[in-house]
């Protein structure tokens, strides 16, 4: 369980972000297409995990914008935005805005990703949803970066991502 | 019904517009008088997807179950609600056109239903997108409830999609002593349900 914050109230997540150094744990999530998506999918080359509440909310808008242009300027890498977002949710967003570099992925069909990566969020009005968190994967499936945002209203630390790849 | 078709058509010519999808002919969405039961299976453009949970059948009492208040972030048990009719309008996603055009018509035709009569809009949709959905459509007088976290309003009915973990395409009426009265699920989810059917019968459970 990890203590965080909304609105600077204190609230919980399911446990806590793999550790750096430890291999990516497996996944399967759901993409835009409504196609179920492993972690075999990514692997090889490496990985933004950008996780979130919903895509309908300011500053995860803030972080899929910003990580696509991120994204735009390295093309050995794949960032994936995840979210419990339906995949229409997702689409109607990136559509609108013209985002086709990150690949969305929501967890509405695999509710144990938020347990495996420690993600879920377990009390409060957002309960059932993600937290916010990054995480950096190489190409060997190594995580080199995690963050769990403290306060959910706050944006990731976007450079010291973007510095671990 | 000509002039249903006409109200129909408008409407979904209006949702096209206003969503800028212009391939979609508004003709591909009619409304489907026909029902399957909770708990058996729909289809999806020609596909049987299964339908699991506990099935509701008419005369049951609504189970208990949690949904999120779109707005307040609140926990709602509507197997709690009493004195009013309600109208419970379940869709796969808002996000999609015929989720969209039967949102609207519940919301714009759904006017002539007299105010005992509580229109509800229920999906996986996360509250966040049923609230913005519902201020970029303008429509103000309907409940928004989101299932988002594992589907359980649409297991405790019978109404979620193995598979695409969705909620089948339905409308569900209980009367004012959380008895439910009335079940149409869409047998073909791209279709509508007949909504004017499902209007008359909740003005007659008011009375």
């Amino acid at each position: 369980m990890t203590a965080i914050t909304f609105k600077g109230d204190t609230i919980h997540t399911a446990g806590t972000l793999p550790a750096v150094g430890s291999r990516v744990p497996a996944f399967t999530l759901t993409d835009r297409d409504l196609i179920d998506r492993t972690l075999a999918d990514f692997q090889g080359r490496k990985i933004v995990m950008n996780i979130f509440p919903s895509i309908d909310t300011s500053i995860c808008a803030l972080s899929v914008r910003r990580f696509n242009a991120e994204a735009a300027a390295r093309p050995g890498t794949v960032i994936l935005c995840i979210s419990a977002d339906l995949p229409f949710a997702a689409s109607r967003f990136c559509g609108a805005e013209g985002l086709d570099k990150v690949v969305t992925l929501s967890d509405f069909r695999h509710k144990e990703f938020g347990a495996d990566f420690g993600v879920r969020i377990t009390d409060s009005p957002l309960a059932g949803l993600l937290s916010r968190a990054v995480l950096v994967v190489d190409e060997q499936g190594q995580i080199v970066f995690t963050e769990q945002v403290p306060e959910i209203g706050q944006e990731p630390d976007y450079d010291a991502a973007l510095a671990a790849l | 019904m000509k002039t249903r078709s006409f109200v129909v058509g408008s409407i979904l010519f209006l949702c096209t517009i206003i969503a800028g999808c212009a391939s979609q002919g508004t003709n591909a969405m009619r409304m489907d008088p026909g029902s399957v039961l909770p708990g058996t299976s729909v289809m999806r453009a020609g596909t049987p997807l299964d339908l699991v949970g506990t099935p509701i059948a008419v005369s049951d009492q609504l189970p208990a179950t949690a949904l999120v208040e779109a707005g307040t972030m609140d926990t709602v048990d509507l197997s709690q609600s009493r004195g009013r009719v309600l109208f419970l309008s379940i869709v796969p996603s808002i996000d999609t056109k015929v989720c969209e055009a039967q949102t609207h018509y519940l919301g714009e035709q759904g006017d002539r239903l007299p105010a005992g009569v509580e229109r509800i809009t229920i999906s996986r949709d996360t509250p966040f997108a049923q609230s913005r959905f519902a201020a970029e459509a303008k429509l103000t007088d309907i409940r928004f409830l989101s299932d988002y976290k594992e589907g359980a309003f649409g297991r405790s009915l019978g109404l979620l999609m193995n598979g695409p973990r969705l909620l089948a395409r339905a409308i569900i009426l209980v009367d004012k002593e959380g008895v439910v009265r009335y079940i149409q699920v869409v047998p073909e989810i791209t279709n509508l349900p007949d909504m004017e059917k499902a209007f008359d019968r909740a003005i007659e459970l008011l009375q």
